[in-house]
């Protein structure tokens, strides 16, 4: 996966941290964008009926799952160590079914990390099915087309940019988590040490050399993936060129 | 309740008044729903749809859409829509827009269907491009090909031509006569335009704020002076007749409408035998005692005055008029009126100073 000129600098502990980075980024923007479709679809919807009471509860749904933008993660890491804990009812239902405790562990990190990335899926799908409108999904139920099919056939390629969008920020945000990683996950080695979480024990450590190969890493990543995403916005001529 | 045909009786809020019709649109031919915008007529077509929330009943060909306990989605009640602005899916090529209605026609096995509307429509060159590469125009024969595929039992149009520059409006309104004729369907039709109304339509429901304000036959709906829009713009009569002769020399094309009433318009592209259906705006029409011999108004027809009304204008009266087959409505000066001494019964000479061939 890395190229071999940077072996002597990336540690295998390294490469461990970086895969589980890879791996944890992956698994929470599957799951995000299945959770965060049905949910945009419904903060998106501008039926004419019963607009009143509907907006006000979307109102508070989307204040919701705005909070990761605006608090600090250790308050969310805080109350997600309180929900993990073996005597709360999340901690109860996981050992129920089986997942064993949740803190400090890989499942207790994608829960986090989707809690904690949710509005970086949300609100790029909301933006792509309010820019599609409802007039294409009216044109295709007046053809005789149930809801699905209309989904399928119809919303889901119109609104495969947002898609595209929402997966790549989801996946991008989900790599450059580190306040509710320590919180709730520690620090163990393949199970929960994810690449930025390694850099500060670099740094820590005084391994200014090891830091500085893995934040280059993660730097380069994420202007790529923003310059990107930006390049996709259309008529942006000027971020365009570089691509 | 008629046995066939389209009834709602609907109520739709819609600020600042509320919607509330009760109506019985016909069977076959084409229904107009004509009003200004903003009276609610595009609003009436959504309810119909089941694209619009709305209180009541609609009941179509012995089956309850809306009402009786029972609600249908839009896409299981039997019909097809033609939306106003392009509704092409922007992501297919036409060819795959008529796949999808292919896909939910409710006559499975016609397969002859396709081709025909490719023909029908002129848009077999058109197949594999997307919507973004089509004129408005084309746009909108793809996007009523598309509806009659799916072979619907009525289909609903919202203001077709209303997106098209006059050229284009021009080049459509031939195929929407074809589709009237050439297709046993009925054809609800919502349009601003008197023009397109007194073109297409059969039946006329005219809607001002929400409210029905007259509903009848073409010719009866059309000719009443309460007809909404600008009345004295609007007004006037339809008539239909069948080209007589044409004369090469002067390009004009004589329109029979009885045994003996001869109308003379320009000859455009007309044939003899042709049928036609003119447009006789109430200000163009002139009364005099005698038929008048030296003068630039070409048709003169004997008429007998039926009765007369006083316009919503108090400088003006409106005159019906009977002539062997056709009836007419002018518009004078109640000046004018005095000085000739009009009385209902009253034998005179209608000069029709232009007919627009629609």
């Amino acid at each position: 996966m890395i190229p071999c000129m940077t072996d002597s600098l990336l540690a295998p502990a390294d490469i461990e941290a970086l895969w589980l980075t890879l791996k944890l980024a992956s698994v929470v923007t599957v799951l995000l964008l299945i959770i965060s479709t049905p949910l945009a679809l419904w903060l998106s919807d501008d039926d004419t009926s019963q607009t009143r009471n509907r907006s006000k509860v979307k109102g508070i749904v989307q204040a919701v799952i705005a909070l990761p933008l605006v608090l600090p993660p250790t308050v969310l890491g805080f109350y997600l160590l309180i929900a993990f804990s073996p005597n709360s009812l999340l901690g109860q239902f996981s050992h129920a079914i089986g997942l064993g405790s949740l803190a400090f562990s890989f499942s207790g990190l994608v829960i986090a990390s989707m809690i904690y990335s949710l509005p970086f899926v949300v609100q790029p799908l909301v933006n792509a099915f309010n820019a599609i409108g409802p007039r294409h999904a009216e044109a295709a139920a007046t053809l005789g087309a149930g809801r699905w099919d209309t989904f399928r056939y119809i919303t889901l390629p119109l609104a495969r940019p947002g898609f595209i969008t929402a997966g790549v920020l989801g996946f991008a945000h989900t790599v450059g988590e580190f306040g509710v990683v320590l919180m709730i996950g520690g620090n163990i080695a393949g199970e929960t040490r994810v690449a930025s979480v390694q850099i500060y024990d670099h740094v820590e450590a005084l391994a200014y050399p090891q830091a500085h190969t893995l934040s280059a890493i993660l730097l380069l990543f994420s202007f790529a993936v923003l310059l990107w995403v930006y390049a996709r916005q259309p008529g942006n001529k000027e971020a365009k060129a570089w691509l | 309740m008629a046995v066939s045909g389209l009834t709602t009786r609907l109520r739709v809020r819609l600020e600042p008044f509320e919607l509330s019709t009760d109506i019985t649109l016909p069977a076959k031919g084409v229904s107009v729903i004509f009003g200004p915008s903003g009276s609610g007529k595009t609003t009436l077509l959504r309810a119909i749809a089941g694209l619009q929330p709305c209180d009541g009943d609609i009941w179509f060909n012995g089956d309850y859409w809306q009402g009786n306990g029972r609600y249908r989605k839009t896409a299981e009640r039997p019909l097809a829509y033609v939306f106003q602005e392009a509704s092409l899916f922007p992501h297919m090529t036409v060819s795959e827009n008529l796949d999808f209605a292919e896909r939910y026609t409710l006559r499975p096995g016609n397969a002859s269907k396709r081709d025909d509307l490719i023909e029908l429509f002129d848009i077999a060159d058109l197949m594999s491009r997307r919507p973004d590469r089509l004129s408005g125009g084309e746009r909108q024969r793809a996007a009523i090909a598309r509806a009659l595929l799916r072979q619907p039992d009525i289909l609903l149009m919202d203001e077709p031509l209303a997106s098209l520059d006059d050229a284009r409006k021009h080049e459509i309104l031939p195929y929407l006569e074809r589709l009237k004729n050439e297709f046993e369907l009925p054809i609800i039709y919502v349009t601003h335009s008197a023009y397109e109304a007194a073109r297409l339509g059969d039946y006329i429901v005219a809607l001002d704020k929400g409210e029905v304000v007259s509903q009848g036959e073409l010719y009866d709906v059309i000719s009443d002076p309460k007809f909404p829009g600008d009345i004295s713009r609007e007004a006037g009569t339809v008539v239909t007749g069948t080209v007589h002769c044409i004369d090469a020399k002067w390009h004009l094309a004589q329109i029979r409408t009885g045994s003996s009433a001869l109308i003379t318009v320009p000859a455009n592209n007309l044939n003899p035998g042709d049928a036609v259906r003119l447009w006789i705006r109430a200000s163009d029409i002139s009364l005099s005692h005698e038929p008048l011999k030296e003068n630039s108004i070409s048709n003169s027809l004997p008429c007998q005055i039926e009765d007369i009304r006083h316009d919503p204008n108090p400088a003006l009266m409106i005159i019906r008029l009977r002539t062997e087959r056709i009836e007419l409505i002018t518009r004078i000066t109640r000046q004018s009126a005095s000085q000739l001494g009009l009385e209902p019964q009253m034998q005179m000479y209608a000069h029709i100073k232009t007919a627009a061939l629609i």
